[in-house]
């Protein structure tokens, strides 16, 4: 059975372990998890980048073998969302008018390609979760260890053993914060300026509880 | 006086002269074999996508002044935007497959080992600065 005390799981499947280099700021309320993947293929580098005083990072961090470590107190922000997409435009409900102004500033002219979609992005911040998608100040991150291939447009696919802690590791959090798996949970290349496939597979076995 | 400002004047050129050497050199040992333009239109802001041009030669210049980095620190920093370029290149007698993002982001790869990643960063920006 296991609990989360002042911001950090206790179970014995969890080794905690955090890194203030990744810890910005106290988060007011969590609304949603975002699972990402870490384009590696350990733990360990990731782990050593904290260490190193890495400034982006996730809460948590699932390795190979499904060991899980957490490496923020879920009490602090981590920067691990990145560039946001317009939610409303990418699920086609943007009223005009908010249309106009997404288009505006992604066609702002004299401006590179991403330092429009950062504008963007910080116009997305400005509106209230759930009509943007999840931001740092109020998000999860769950990484789970596994390499991008360019050649196949996918990652690693998931250990077994890291589908079943990524299961059992949002279950956790969502019991303790009162998330609806269903609608509080993303992956992050759904949400952000990323690889589309980034977190899909874990997010299709969460939904349908069947490996991808 | 005018003396270490002579020297200063020739290091400065010598450096100079052996960055565009280097650059120079790796450019040599690159030929873009194929370009092709790639536009995600299931993605917002694809329409921007018109205005992203890249030549053979701009290809080469980016891979040459692009930063390789490992894949956490791509995993933090890289931008990926609806449109890319992407083809092969011959780099000292190997084929690879190539791309580049409009987010300046790019990848080296093969279909075995070679997953090799970039950040268009500081030269390259001076360069491309749509990509940065």
């Amino acid at each position: 059975m296991s609990k989360v005390k002042d911001g950090k799981i206790v179970d014995k499947a969890v080794d905690v372990k955090t890194y203030t280099s990744i810890e910005h700021g106290n988060i007011n309320k969590v609304t949603s998890i975002v699972l990402h993947r870490t384009d590696s293929s350990n733990a360990s580098s990731t782990i050593q980048a904290y260490a190193n005083g890495k400034k982006t990072g996730a809460h948590f961090l699932i390795d190979k073998s499904g060991k899980i470590h957490q490496t923020a107190d879920m009490r602090k922000i981590c920067w691990h969302i990145g560039i946001l997409l317009p939610r409303c435009q990418v699920e086609k409900n943007c009223d005009p008018k908010e249309l106009k102004t997404i288009t505006a500033l992604i066609h702002e002219e004299g401006l590179s390609f991403g330092r429009r979609a950062r504008n963007l992005s910080r116009h997305e911040a400005g509106k209230k979760y759930p009509l943007r998608y999840p931001s740092n100040s109020e998000s999860i991150g769950i990484e789970v260890v596994g390499k991008f291939w360019p050649s196949q447009k996918s990652f690693d696919k998931p250990t077994q053993q890291q589908f079943k802690s990524l299961k059992r590791l949002v279950e956790i959090i969502a019991k303790e914060y009162k998330l609806n798996i269903k609608t509080n949970v993303y992956a992050h290349g759904a949400i952000a300026r990323k690889e589309v496939s980034e977190g899909a597979q874990l997010l299709q076995y969460l939904f349908s509880g069947v490996e991808p | 006086m005018k003396k270490n400002i002579f020297i200063l004047f020739l290091s400065i050129a010598s450096i100079l002269s052996s960055q565009s050497c280097s650059l120079q050199s790796k450019n040599k040992n690159m030929k873009v074999i194929s370009i092709k333009k790639v536009v995600n239109r299931n993605t917002p802001g694809y329409e921007i996508c018109s205005s992203f041009i890249l030549k053979k030669t701009d290809v080469v210049k980016y891979f040459s002044l692009a930063k390789q980095v490992d894949g956490n620190k791509f995993h933090s920093e890289a931008i990926t935007l609806p449109c890319k370029y992407q083809g092969s290149i011959n780099i000292n007698g190997n084929l690879l497959q190539w791309e580049v993002n409009a987010g300046g982001a790019g990848y080296l790869y093969d279909d075995k080992k070679i997953n090799k990643k970039y950040l268009c960063k500081e030269n390259c920006c001076k360069v491309f600065p749509n990509l940065c």
